[in-house]
């Protein structure tokens, strides 16, 4: 009898093991079907083999110089201040950048910005962009994008259940393409892509990666067709203080009937040199923003509070200097127009065809002109640029970005000549790119 | 939860009101922390953009000190995601892995978001409540149980996951070894996930031990184990957290990422891998702060405890966590506040105004069914107690 009861004591074991070990993986689908056909990044791709490849980077859009002191100094002297400093601040917005940011861009927009009901303080414009997308649109809504896009504007269309509508910005007709300004929307092409499902357009100036800043009479021309057809607008204005030749920035939400339908993101990373920080904003009507407010209490609900508040002493001092020579405001796009020049000059040295674009971190190029053997079966299937990309990065240790990555699908080949560089670099780094493109340039001469 | 936050966070912002509400700390976090951030913003590259599922030196940090404490190997850049604190974690895996049709299981009281994100993820919450033992005047969180029949009952064919939260928010019970294998024999048996929020896992007091659910045979391969940066070095304001995980799970939470918000800030994870790699050096000594804030709060713990018997009330005394639930019926306190109102809330409401003590009603943890058994309970954070002057003269009722 003993025998038999440890026999059955042992069988019991050994079905309570294999019952437990029996499923170790899932036999059904795991993941949620909102991450379907939003998994692939460039960024992710083309950051991993500059990475690898240890390039010369001028791919990924953030300086290699640093922040100006007093942001950095402001950040410093947040981390030693009291204990509150490092727990958590307003879900919403700290208050000290809210009301900063209020008392800077109510008089820019010409309205009276509420800093409680009007602002929502995101981890970088991206937050921002994911919360308007969430709170805002819906199953069946249509998102018109304006090509070339910042392209995660696509998958968060996607995954809030929308579907994305095409726009390009064409080069103008009959004259030589030589500045972001030639590049332009056509009022009836846009008007033409709006339907009785269309709920919001997509607007960001100045773009990345044309480096277009759009005039008041095209933001006008959009405005028109927001009112007339009761649409929302999301306007990203990251690159807000980086014009350069005398183009003027102009706000969508500040010309008549727009602020009460406009969401205006924008960024700390950008305006501070610090994109590591993720620091973003949105401003808008109460009315929008609260939806806005909805979505962000539910995924992060808080942001970081130092960064904030060093953001918020950033703000604070650029309102006291505004518009004068220590503005960094004024002293950034001055350093960054020569940065553009010698890296424009850089490329014309080589027979390449830059865009010079009137704002922003990045310009274009087309390069059809060059002949290169690939070589690299693997990337067969891929679009011309994003091999000559990835071409560029291994065999010229040179990284940039593919220009038909900010296109849609339906026009990525008709744009699969141009690649990005980002110009927001030290000169050494611009000094260096030079040399890459100065050498492969005498070896194809040398053929 | 979230509407009680925004009635009271005004009422409680009055500086004259002792808030024992929040949960964060009033403590200052280690110094060397605060100097790792500091140093990093001096360096230009830490304030620049850094790898999106999470900034190398802290992944790598993550993958040792935890590859350490599940006693198997951890690939930073595979099996680990920096989030915006636990709570982007908790998002990037409702968001990644559950959609409309699928149950969530959540036991009650639970931390108070997990309904909003299962209902934005689509699926309906399952709710099940731990109960207090019978016949037991309660005095420690561990006198609440799960009951496995009833556990049981709550799977269906529809259960994508079940969240567990331990140690827990607000209760402070840490579930025991045999309560998880309980919970792990039904994963596997219905072939569910599990979302083990873990991010008190520190915060562990004498005589306790924190046992992950995903070292248990079988759950590896179906857990996402959640913890974060401010709960562990008490800096809640610099919202860092972490989803561990196998890959096949992991990789939908990295999608779900890079659509949202792509990186986290980058200095704030340079300077908590430096803080996570000095305390890997002293694991095991008493200054690793991994064990000194928990001997800290238990001091302040049973303190608190101390005044609120002296007050009383009954104290439930937590095995870890931040927070202490105070059950405040043998006060008896009447209000003529509406009806409808669950007690605690009414409680609460008049301890604001009338004692300028703030705390949070219990059943703001809980779904309506639920109610009746956590309407005598308020939640305070244990720490403190450096003002426990005030409290006490607040507190004599």
């Amino acid at each position: 009898m003993g025998i038999l009861n440890h026999l059955a004591a042992q069988l019991a074991l050994i079905r309570k093991i294999s019952i437990r070990n029996h499923q170790t993986t899932m036999s059904r689908r795991i993941h949620a079907r909102r991450t379907e056909g939003v998994d692939k990044n460039v960024w992710v791709e083309f950051t991993q083999l500059a990475a690898e490849y240890k390039a010369v980077n001028l791919g990924q859009g953030f300086p290699d110089f640093s922040p100006p002191q007093f942001i950095t100094e402001a950040f410093c002297k947040a981390v030693s201040g009291g204990p509150p400093m490092h727990q958590y601040t307003r879900a919403f917005g700290h208050p000290a950048l809210v009301q900063s940011l209020a008392k800077f861009f109510s008089r820019i927009v010409g309205h009276d910005i509420d800093p409680f009901e009007d602002i929502l303080v995101t981890v970088g414009a991206y937050q921002a962009l994911f919360c308007a997308f969430q709170a805002l649109i819906d199953e069946g809504d249509e998102v018109i994008i304006v090509e070339p896009f910042f392209d995660c504007y696509q998958p968060m269309v996607v995954m809030a259940g929308g579907k994305a509508v095409y726009v390009p910005l064409r080069p103008k007709e009959g004259t030589a393409v030589l500045s972001s300004g030639d590049w332009v929307l056509s009022a009836e092409e846009l008007a033409s892509k709006i339907t009785p499902h269309t709920k919001a357009i997509v607007i960001n100036t100045p773009n990345n990666p044309l480096g277009k800043v759009y005039k008041r009479e095209e933001l006008q021309m959009i405005a028109d067709l927001c009112i007339k057809h009761d649409l929302l607008c999301f306007s990203d204005e990251v690159y807000e203080w980086l014009t350069y030749d005398g183009a003027k920035h102009v706000k969508i939400a500040s010309l008549p009937g727009m602020w009460e339908r406009t969401v205006t993101i924008g960024s700390g990373g950008k305006t501070f040199s610090a994109t590591g920080w993720k620091v973003g904003w949105a401003m808008g009507s109460g009315h929008i923003l609260k939806y806005m407010k909805t979505i962000h209490q539910n995924s992060i609900y808080h942001c970081a509070t130092a960064a904030q508040e060093a953001v918020a002493q950033g703000f604070e001092r650029e309102h006291e200097l505004f518009g004068t020579p220590q503005s960094y405001f004024q002293q950034l796009p001055a350093m960054l127009h020569h940065r553009r020049e010698k890296l424009a000059s850089s490329l014309k040295g080589v027979g390449l065809q830059p865009i010079m674009p009137e704002g922003g971190y990045f310009m274009i190029t087309d390069i059809s002109s060059i002949a290169v053997d690939f070589k690299d079966s693997d990337t067969k299937d891929e679009n011309y640029d994003f091999r000559f990309v990835k071409w560029l990065i291994k065999e010229k240790g040179l990284a940039t970005i593919p220009v038909s990555a900010f296109y849609s699908p339906e026009h990525s080949k008709e744009f699969d000549k141009y690649i990005r560089f980002c110009f927001v670099k030290e000169n050494s780094t611009l000094d260096a790119a030079e040399e890459i493109l100065k050498k492969w340039s005498q070896n194809e001469s040398s053929h | 939860m979230f509407l009680f936050r925004v009635a009271f966070t005004s009422l409680a912002a009055d500086p004259s009101v002792v808030n024992l509400g929040q949960g964060f700390p009033d403590i200052p976090p280690p110094s060397y922390v605060k100097e790792a951030l500091a140093k990093a913003v001096s360096v230009d590259r830490m304030n620049q953009y850094t790898r999106g599922f999470g900034h190398p030196p802290l992944v790598k940090a993550l993958s040792q000190v935890y590859g350490h404490v599940y006693g198997r190997p951890i690939d930073p850049f595979k099996e680990v995601l920096v989030t915006v604190g636990g709570y982007g974690s908790l998002f990037s895996t409702m968001q990644g892995l559950v959609e409309e049709g699928d149950e969530v299981i959540i036991i009650e009281p639970f931390f108070d978001c997990y309904v909003p994100m299962v209902r934005m993820a689509g699926a309906k919450p399952v709710f099940i409540p731990l109960r207090l033992k019978s016949g037991k005047k309660s005095i420690t969180s561990a006198d609440w149980y799960l009951d496995p029949d009833e556990l049981s009952s709550k799977f269906t064919s529809k259960t994508k996951a079940i969240i567990i939260n331990t140690p827990n928010n607000p209760i402070g019970k840490i579930l025991t070894r045999d309560e998880l294998q309980m919970i792990a024999d039904l994963c596997i048996k219905h072939d569910t996930l599990c979302f083990s929020d873990e991010v008190y896992e520190w915060l562990i007091y004498r005589g306790q031990q924190h046992v992950k659910i995903a070292t248990l045979p079988g759950m590896w391969e179906r857990t996402i184990t959640i913890g974060s940066a401010g709960k562990t070095f008490s800096v809640t304001g610099w919202k860092l957290g972490w989803s561990i995980g196998p890959q096949h799970l992991i990789r939908h939470l990295q999608t779900v990422m890079q659509n949202t918000l792509y990186t986290c800030p980058t200095p704030l994870q340079e300077a908590v891998a430096q803080g996570l790699m000095l305390n890997m050096e002293l694991i095991g000594q008493p200054e690793c702060y991994f064990t000194s804030l928990a001997e800290e709060l238990e001091g302040k713990r049973d303190r608190m405890a101390a005044i609120v018997q002296e007050a009383g009330m009954t104290p439930v005394i937590p095995e870890g966590g931040y927070f202490m639930l105070v059950d405040v019926s043998a006060l008896n306190m009447k209000t003529d506040d509406d009806d409808d109102e669950a007690y605690d809330y009414k409680f609460v409401k008049w301890m604001i105004k009338k004692k300028k003590l703030a705390a949070i009603p219990v059943t703001a943890f809980v779904s309506d069914q639920s109610t009746k058994d956590f309407e005598k309970y308020i939640r305070l954070w244990v720490g403190n107690t450096y003002r426990k002057k005030i409290i006490s003269h607040i507190f004599s009722l």
